[in-house]
Protein backbone atom coordinates (compact mmCIF):
# COMPACT_ATOMS: atom_id res chain seq x y z
CA UNK A 1 0.00 0.00 0.00
CA UNK A 2 1.36 3.33 -0.91
CA UNK A 3 1.30 6.57 1.26
CA UNK A 4 -1.53 8.86 0.24
CA UNK A 5 -1.23 12.58 -0.20
CA UNK A 6 -4.37 14.28 1.62
CA UNK A 7 -5.15 17.61 -0.40
CA UNK A 8 -7.54 18.85 2.23
CA UNK A 9 -4.89 18.86 5.20
CA UNK A 10 -1.99 20.67 4.90
CA UNK A 11 1.08 19.55 6.47
CA UNK A 12 0.36 15.67 7.17
CA UNK A 13 3.44 14.80 5.87
CA UNK A 14 4.81 15.84 9.24
CA UNK A 15 3.00 12.87 10.87
CA UNK A 16 5.48 10.11 9.97
CA UNK A 17 6.73 11.23 6.70
CA UNK A 18 8.79 14.33 7.76
CA UNK A 19 8.28 13.42 11.70
CA UNK A 20 10.54 15.63 13.36
CA UNK A 21 12.33 12.32 15.44
CA UNK A 22 12.16 9.61 13.32
CA UNK A 23 12.70 11.28 9.93
CA UNK A 24 14.55 14.59 10.82
CA UNK A 25 16.69 13.21 14.01
CA UNK A 26 15.72 16.32 15.64
CA UNK A 27 15.37 16.19 19.71
CA UNK A 28 17.24 13.01 20.12
CA UNK A 29 18.62 13.54 23.32
CA UNK A 30 14.81 14.83 25.23
CA UNK A 31 13.37 11.78 23.24
CA UNK A 32 15.80 9.31 24.41
CA UNK A 33 16.76 9.74 28.26
CA UNK A 34 13.46 11.06 28.83
CA UNK A 35 11.03 8.48 27.60
CA UNK A 36 11.74 5.71 30.22
CA UNK A 37 8.14 5.86 31.17
CA UNK A 38 4.75 7.64 29.95
CA UNK A 39 4.67 10.56 32.52
CA UNK A 40 8.18 11.35 31.88
CA UNK A 41 6.89 11.10 27.96
CA UNK A 42 3.84 13.34 28.80
CA UNK A 43 6.39 15.69 30.85
CA UNK A 44 8.24 16.23 28.07
CA UNK A 45 5.48 16.42 25.37
CA UNK A 46 3.62 19.22 27.35
CA UNK A 47 6.88 21.42 27.49
CA UNK A 48 7.50 20.89 23.91
CA UNK A 49 3.97 21.11 22.51
CA UNK A 50 3.97 24.66 24.65
CA UNK A 51 7.58 26.11 23.91
CA UNK A 52 7.37 24.98 20.15
CA UNK A 53 3.72 26.21 19.28
CA UNK A 54 4.21 29.47 21.32
CA UNK A 55 7.75 30.04 19.74
CA UNK A 56 6.83 29.34 16.27
CA UNK A 57 3.37 31.54 16.69
CA UNK A 58 5.40 34.75 17.63
CA UNK A 59 8.04 33.95 15.53
CA UNK A 60 6.16 34.13 12.79
CA UNK A 61 5.93 38.17 13.54
CA UNK A 62 9.50 38.65 12.59
CA UNK A 63 9.66 40.11 9.16
CA UNK A 64 11.65 38.02 6.75
CA UNK A 65 13.72 41.28 5.91
CA UNK A 66 15.42 41.05 9.17
CA UNK A 67 18.97 39.17 8.75
CA UNK A 68 19.04 35.32 9.15
CA UNK A 69 21.53 35.61 12.31
CA UNK A 70 19.45 38.56 14.04
CA UNK A 71 16.31 36.20 13.30
CA UNK A 72 17.82 32.88 14.81
CA UNK A 73 19.32 35.16 18.14
CA UNK A 74 15.25 36.21 18.37
CA UNK A 75 13.96 32.96 17.87
CA UNK A 76 16.06 31.70 20.46
CA UNK A 77 15.92 34.28 22.97
CA UNK A 78 11.51 33.88 22.31
CA UNK A 79 11.59 30.19 22.76
CA UNK A 80 13.68 30.89 26.55
CA UNK A 81 11.31 33.18 27.28
CA UNK A 82 8.19 30.65 27.07
CA UNK A 83 9.93 28.27 28.75
CA UNK A 84 9.85 29.96 32.03
CA UNK A 85 5.93 29.80 32.32
CA UNK A 86 6.41 26.36 30.68
CA UNK A 87 8.04 24.79 32.47
CA UNK A 88 6.89 26.70 36.04
CA UNK A 89 3.54 25.06 34.54
CA UNK A 90 5.03 21.95 33.82
CA UNK A 91 6.21 21.65 37.68
CA UNK A 92 2.61 22.62 38.78
CA UNK A 93 0.82 20.23 36.76
CA UNK A 94 3.00 17.19 36.73
CA UNK A 95 4.28 17.82 40.69
CA UNK A 96 7.81 16.78 40.42
CA UNK A 97 9.66 16.71 36.66
CA UNK A 98 13.29 16.62 38.21
CA UNK A 99 13.72 13.31 36.32
CA UNK A 100 13.44 15.52 33.02
CA UNK A 101 14.64 18.76 34.52
CA UNK A 102 17.84 18.46 32.56
CA UNK A 103 16.97 17.75 29.24
CA UNK A 104 13.50 20.22 29.25
CA UNK A 105 15.17 23.61 28.58
CA UNK A 106 16.86 21.62 25.46
CA UNK A 107 13.67 21.80 24.01
CA UNK A 108 13.95 25.42 23.75
CA UNK A 109 16.85 25.45 21.99
CA UNK A 110 18.48 23.47 19.63
CA UNK A 111 18.05 23.71 15.86
CA UNK A 112 14.32 23.17 15.12
CA UNK A 113 13.47 26.50 16.84
CA UNK A 114 16.50 28.12 14.97
CA UNK A 115 18.16 27.24 11.94
CA UNK A 116 15.53 24.77 10.79
CA UNK A 117 12.57 27.45 11.90
CA UNK A 118 12.84 29.17 8.37
CA UNK A 119 12.42 25.50 6.49
CA UNK A 120 10.01 24.37 8.30
CA UNK A 121 7.67 26.84 9.54
CA UNK A 122 8.09 29.15 5.94
CA UNK A 123 4.30 29.09 5.14
CA UNK A 124 2.91 31.86 4.01
CA UNK A 125 -0.46 30.84 4.68
CA UNK A 126 -1.68 30.79 8.24
CA UNK A 127 -4.03 27.44 7.62
CA UNK A 128 -0.83 25.58 6.23
CA UNK A 129 1.61 27.09 9.21
CA UNK A 130 -1.44 25.47 11.76
CA UNK A 131 -1.46 22.54 9.97
CA UNK A 132 2.01 22.16 10.06
CA UNK A 133 2.34 22.64 13.55
CA UNK A 134 -0.26 20.62 14.76
CA UNK A 135 0.81 17.65 12.58
CA UNK A 136 4.25 17.88 13.91
CA UNK A 137 3.16 17.90 17.45
CA UNK A 138 1.13 15.43 16.87
CA UNK A 139 3.78 12.95 15.24
CA UNK A 140 6.37 13.97 17.88
CA UNK A 141 3.84 13.37 20.87
CA UNK A 142 3.20 10.09 19.26
CA UNK A 143 6.52 8.45 18.94
CA UNK A 144 7.32 10.41 22.31
CA UNK A 145 4.55 8.43 24.17
CA UNK A 146 4.75 5.31 22.30
CA UNK A 147 8.64 5.30 22.91
CA UNK A 148 7.74 5.59 26.66
CA UNK A 149 4.61 3.31 26.86
CA UNK A 150 7.25 0.99 25.18
CA UNK A 151 10.14 1.31 27.34
CA UNK A 152 8.10 1.54 30.66
CA UNK A 153 6.40 -2.23 29.73
CA UNK A 154 9.34 -4.04 28.55
CA UNK A 155 11.85 -1.98 31.10
CA UNK A 156 10.30 -2.48 34.28
CA UNK A 157 7.05 -4.46 33.25
CA UNK A 158 4.29 -1.58 34.32
CA UNK A 159 2.45 1.20 32.70
CA UNK A 160 1.33 4.52 33.23
CA UNK A 161 3.39 3.00 36.77
CA UNK A 162 0.62 0.20 37.22
CA UNK A 163 2.90 -3.00 37.47
CA UNK A 164 2.00 -5.42 35.03
CA UNK A 165 4.30 -8.02 34.88
CA UNK A 166 6.04 -9.88 37.66
CA UNK A 167 9.59 -9.49 36.43
CA UNK A 168 10.62 -6.96 33.78
CA UNK A 169 11.59 -7.83 30.73
CA UNK A 170 14.62 -6.30 29.71
CA UNK A 171 15.39 -3.55 32.44
CA UNK A 172 18.42 -2.85 29.95
CA UNK A 173 15.72 -0.22 28.09
CA UNK A 174 15.53 2.11 30.62
CA UNK A 175 19.28 3.37 29.74
CA UNK A 176 19.82 6.73 28.00
CA UNK A 177 21.89 4.76 25.53
CA UNK A 178 19.83 1.64 25.22
CA UNK A 179 16.61 4.64 24.24
CA UNK A 180 19.20 5.59 21.73
CA UNK A 181 20.08 2.43 20.15
CA UNK A 182 15.99 1.97 20.11
CA UNK A 183 15.29 5.59 18.33
CA UNK A 184 17.79 4.64 15.86
CA UNK A 185 16.59 1.03 15.15
CA UNK A 186 12.49 3.03 14.95
CA UNK A 187 14.22 5.66 12.63
CA UNK A 188 15.51 3.10 10.28
CA UNK A 189 12.51 1.12 10.34
CA UNK A 190 10.11 3.74 9.54
CA UNK A 191 13.01 5.19 6.66
CA UNK A 192 12.48 1.72 5.26
CA UNK A 193 9.05 1.53 5.42
CA UNK A 194 8.83 5.01 3.39
CA UNK A 195 10.99 3.91 1.01
CA UNK A 196 8.84 0.34 0.77
CA UNK A 197 6.53 2.70 -0.25
CA UNK A 198 8.17 4.73 -2.88
CA UNK A 199 9.25 8.53 -2.03
CA UNK A 200 7.00 11.13 -2.91
CA UNK A 201 6.96 14.77 -2.50
CA UNK A 202 3.66 15.74 -0.74
CA UNK A 203 2.58 18.97 -2.35
CA UNK A 204 1.69 20.99 1.17
CA UNK A 205 4.73 20.98 1.78
CA UNK A 206 6.02 23.22 -0.70
CA UNK A 207 2.07 25.34 -0.58
CA UNK A 208 2.26 27.93 0.62
CA UNK B 1 48.50 8.55 36.33
CA UNK B 2 46.37 11.62 37.20
CA UNK B 3 46.21 12.33 33.15
CA UNK B 4 45.59 9.03 32.44
CA UNK B 5 42.48 8.83 34.43
CA UNK B 6 41.88 12.62 33.20
CA UNK B 7 41.45 11.59 29.82
CA UNK B 8 39.85 8.50 30.60
CA UNK B 9 37.56 9.85 32.49
CA UNK B 10 36.55 12.87 29.34
CA UNK B 11 36.45 9.80 27.00
CA UNK B 12 33.78 7.66 29.24
CA UNK B 13 31.80 10.38 30.45
CA UNK B 14 31.23 13.55 28.40
CA UNK B 15 28.40 15.38 27.03
CA UNK B 16 27.70 13.19 24.11
CA UNK B 17 28.45 10.07 25.03
CA UNK B 18 27.04 10.09 28.83
CA UNK B 19 24.18 13.00 28.51
CA UNK B 20 23.77 12.22 24.64
CA UNK B 21 23.59 16.27 24.40
CA UNK B 22 24.72 17.97 20.63
CA UNK B 23 23.41 14.92 18.86
CA UNK B 24 21.33 16.61 16.10
CA UNK B 25 24.08 18.65 15.17
CA UNK B 26 26.44 15.41 15.28
CA UNK B 27 24.01 13.62 13.10
CA UNK B 28 23.05 16.64 10.85
CA UNK B 29 26.78 17.00 9.35
CA UNK B 30 26.13 14.44 6.81
CA UNK B 31 28.71 12.01 8.50
CA UNK B 32 30.85 14.03 6.44
CA UNK B 33 34.53 13.05 8.68
CA UNK B 34 35.34 17.53 7.99
CA UNK B 35 32.14 18.64 8.33
CA UNK B 36 32.34 17.01 11.56
CA UNK B 37 35.44 17.90 12.68
CA UNK B 38 34.40 21.72 12.27
CA UNK B 39 30.98 21.22 14.16
CA UNK B 40 32.82 19.45 17.24
CA UNK B 41 35.47 22.78 17.31
CA UNK B 42 32.89 25.64 16.47
CA UNK B 43 30.71 23.75 19.06
CA UNK B 44 33.92 23.31 21.95
CA UNK B 45 34.69 27.04 21.14
CA UNK B 46 30.96 27.84 21.82
CA UNK B 47 30.85 25.29 25.65
CA UNK B 48 34.14 26.50 27.10
CA UNK B 49 32.79 30.24 26.52
CA UNK B 50 30.04 30.02 27.05
CA UNK B 51 30.73 28.19 30.91
CA UNK B 52 33.14 31.17 32.12
CA UNK B 53 30.37 33.75 30.73
CA UNK B 54 27.53 31.59 32.55
CA UNK B 55 29.58 31.45 35.86
CA UNK B 56 31.02 35.14 35.37
CA UNK B 57 27.15 36.75 35.10
CA UNK B 58 25.81 33.76 37.91
CA UNK B 59 25.95 36.20 40.98
CA UNK B 60 23.04 38.27 39.07
CA UNK B 61 20.44 35.13 38.56
CA UNK B 62 17.41 35.32 41.05
CA UNK B 63 19.06 32.25 43.61
CA UNK B 64 15.66 30.84 43.63
CA UNK B 65 14.61 30.34 40.06
CA UNK B 66 17.93 30.50 38.54
CA UNK B 67 17.26 27.07 36.31
CA UNK B 68 14.51 28.51 34.55
CA UNK B 69 16.22 31.75 33.16
CA UNK B 70 19.21 29.82 31.96
CA UNK B 71 18.05 29.02 28.47
CA UNK B 72 17.60 33.15 28.19
CA UNK B 73 20.97 33.44 29.36
CA UNK B 74 22.54 30.95 26.95
CA UNK B 75 20.06 32.21 23.78
CA UNK B 76 21.71 35.87 24.63
CA UNK B 77 25.71 34.26 25.59
CA UNK B 78 25.69 32.11 22.33
CA UNK B 79 23.65 35.22 20.43
CA UNK B 80 26.22 37.74 20.89
CA UNK B 81 29.20 35.19 20.27
CA UNK B 82 27.77 33.71 17.20
CA UNK B 83 27.75 37.42 15.52
CA UNK B 84 31.30 37.73 16.89
CA UNK B 85 32.49 35.26 15.35
CA UNK B 86 30.75 35.76 12.32
CA UNK B 87 32.27 39.80 11.79
CA UNK B 88 35.67 38.19 12.86
CA UNK B 89 35.45 35.43 10.55
CA UNK B 90 34.31 37.97 7.71
CA UNK B 91 37.22 40.39 8.55
CA UNK B 92 39.69 37.34 8.29
CA UNK B 93 38.42 35.32 5.34
CA UNK B 94 36.52 37.78 3.24
CA UNK B 95 33.58 35.80 1.10
CA UNK B 96 35.02 32.79 1.52
CA UNK B 97 33.30 33.11 5.06
CA UNK B 98 29.74 32.81 3.65
CA UNK B 99 30.25 29.04 3.54
CA UNK B 100 31.13 28.62 6.87
CA UNK B 101 28.03 30.69 8.46
CA UNK B 102 25.45 27.89 8.74
CA UNK B 103 27.94 25.98 10.83
CA UNK B 104 28.53 29.12 12.94
CA UNK B 105 24.31 29.22 13.94
CA UNK B 106 24.65 25.78 14.03
CA UNK B 107 27.12 25.28 16.66
CA UNK B 108 25.54 28.64 18.42
CA UNK B 109 21.92 27.03 18.84
CA UNK B 110 23.24 23.42 19.55
CA UNK B 111 21.75 21.53 22.78
CA UNK B 112 25.80 20.17 23.69
CA UNK B 113 26.52 23.98 24.50
CA UNK B 114 22.58 24.84 26.42
CA UNK B 115 23.35 20.87 27.71
CA UNK B 116 26.62 22.14 28.95
CA UNK B 117 25.81 25.28 30.54
CA UNK B 118 23.15 23.86 32.44
CA UNK B 119 25.36 20.94 33.91
CA UNK B 120 28.26 23.83 34.68
CA UNK B 121 25.92 25.43 36.23
CA UNK B 122 24.39 22.58 38.62
CA UNK B 123 28.12 21.61 39.51
CA UNK B 124 29.93 24.96 39.75
CA UNK B 125 30.33 28.15 41.57
CA UNK B 126 33.04 30.19 40.85
CA UNK B 127 34.86 30.95 37.51
CA UNK B 128 37.87 28.97 37.58
CA UNK B 129 35.98 26.12 38.09
CA UNK B 130 33.48 27.13 35.55
CA UNK B 131 36.51 27.53 32.76
CA UNK B 132 38.16 23.91 33.80
CA UNK B 133 34.43 22.48 33.12
CA UNK B 134 33.91 24.49 30.39
CA UNK B 135 37.41 23.09 29.25
CA UNK B 136 36.30 19.37 30.24
CA UNK B 137 33.39 19.50 28.42
CA UNK B 138 34.65 20.50 25.43
CA UNK B 139 37.27 18.13 25.35
CA UNK B 140 35.08 15.49 25.86
CA UNK B 141 32.94 16.70 23.05
CA UNK B 142 35.64 16.89 20.84
CA UNK B 143 36.88 13.57 21.48
CA UNK B 144 33.32 12.23 20.72
CA UNK B 145 33.03 14.46 17.50
CA UNK B 146 36.68 12.43 16.84
CA UNK B 147 35.45 9.29 17.47
CA UNK B 148 32.54 9.49 15.10
CA UNK B 149 34.87 10.86 12.50
CA UNK B 150 36.98 7.34 12.30
CA UNK B 151 33.31 5.51 11.56
CA UNK B 152 31.56 8.22 9.38
CA UNK B 153 32.94 7.17 5.62
CA UNK B 154 31.78 3.37 6.81
CA UNK B 155 28.47 4.47 8.09
CA UNK B 156 27.87 7.07 4.86
CA UNK B 157 28.48 4.51 2.50
CA UNK B 158 26.94 1.65 -0.06
CA UNK B 159 28.07 -1.06 2.32
CA UNK B 160 25.59 -0.41 4.71
CA UNK B 161 22.08 -1.03 4.57
CA UNK B 162 19.50 2.40 2.91
CA UNK B 163 17.73 2.37 5.76
CA UNK B 164 20.38 2.67 8.41
CA UNK B 165 22.99 5.04 6.11
CA UNK B 166 24.00 8.13 7.37
CA UNK B 167 22.53 9.72 10.64
CA UNK B 168 20.25 6.86 11.38
CA UNK B 169 23.40 4.14 11.49
CA UNK B 170 25.12 6.93 13.23
CA UNK B 171 22.60 7.38 16.19
CA UNK B 172 22.76 3.19 16.80
CA UNK B 173 26.72 3.57 16.48
CA UNK B 174 26.24 6.81 19.11
CA UNK B 175 23.71 4.56 21.08
CA UNK B 176 25.94 1.29 21.15
CA UNK B 177 29.44 3.94 21.90
CA UNK B 178 27.65 5.97 25.01
CA UNK B 179 26.45 1.80 26.40
CA UNK B 180 30.59 0.84 26.10
CA UNK B 181 31.32 4.25 27.90
CA UNK B 182 28.71 3.75 30.75
CA UNK B 183 29.76 0.26 31.31
CA UNK B 184 33.28 1.19 31.17
CA UNK B 185 32.73 3.92 33.64
CA UNK B 186 30.73 1.53 35.96
CA UNK B 187 33.02 -0.66 36.05
CA UNK B 188 36.01 1.92 36.85
CA UNK B 189 33.87 3.24 39.70
CA UNK B 190 32.99 -0.11 40.90
CA UNK B 191 37.07 -1.35 40.82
Amino acid sequence: MRLRHHDSLPGTSFLLRRNLILSEGLIAAPAAVCTDSVTNALIVCFVFCCVTALTVLLGALIPRRVPFAIRILSYSVIAALVYIPTAAAADYLFGDISAASLYLPLLSGGLLLTSAHDRLFSARRVKTLLGRLICMLLGVCAVLLGMGALRELLGAGALCGTKLMASPLMPVLLTPACGLILLGVLCAVVSAGIRANGEECDADDSRD
Amino acid sequence: MTAVTELFLVLTENLVLTYLFGLPGLLKSDCQPRRLLRVGVLTACFIFTGCMLLAWIRPILPAESAHLWIPLCAALINGMLDVLLILLLAAALGKKAHARIPEIHAAAVSSAVLGALLLSFEKNDTVQTACIFGLRSAAGYMLAALMLCFAAPVLRSEKMPAAVRGWRGMMIYTGLLAMAAACLSAGSAAS
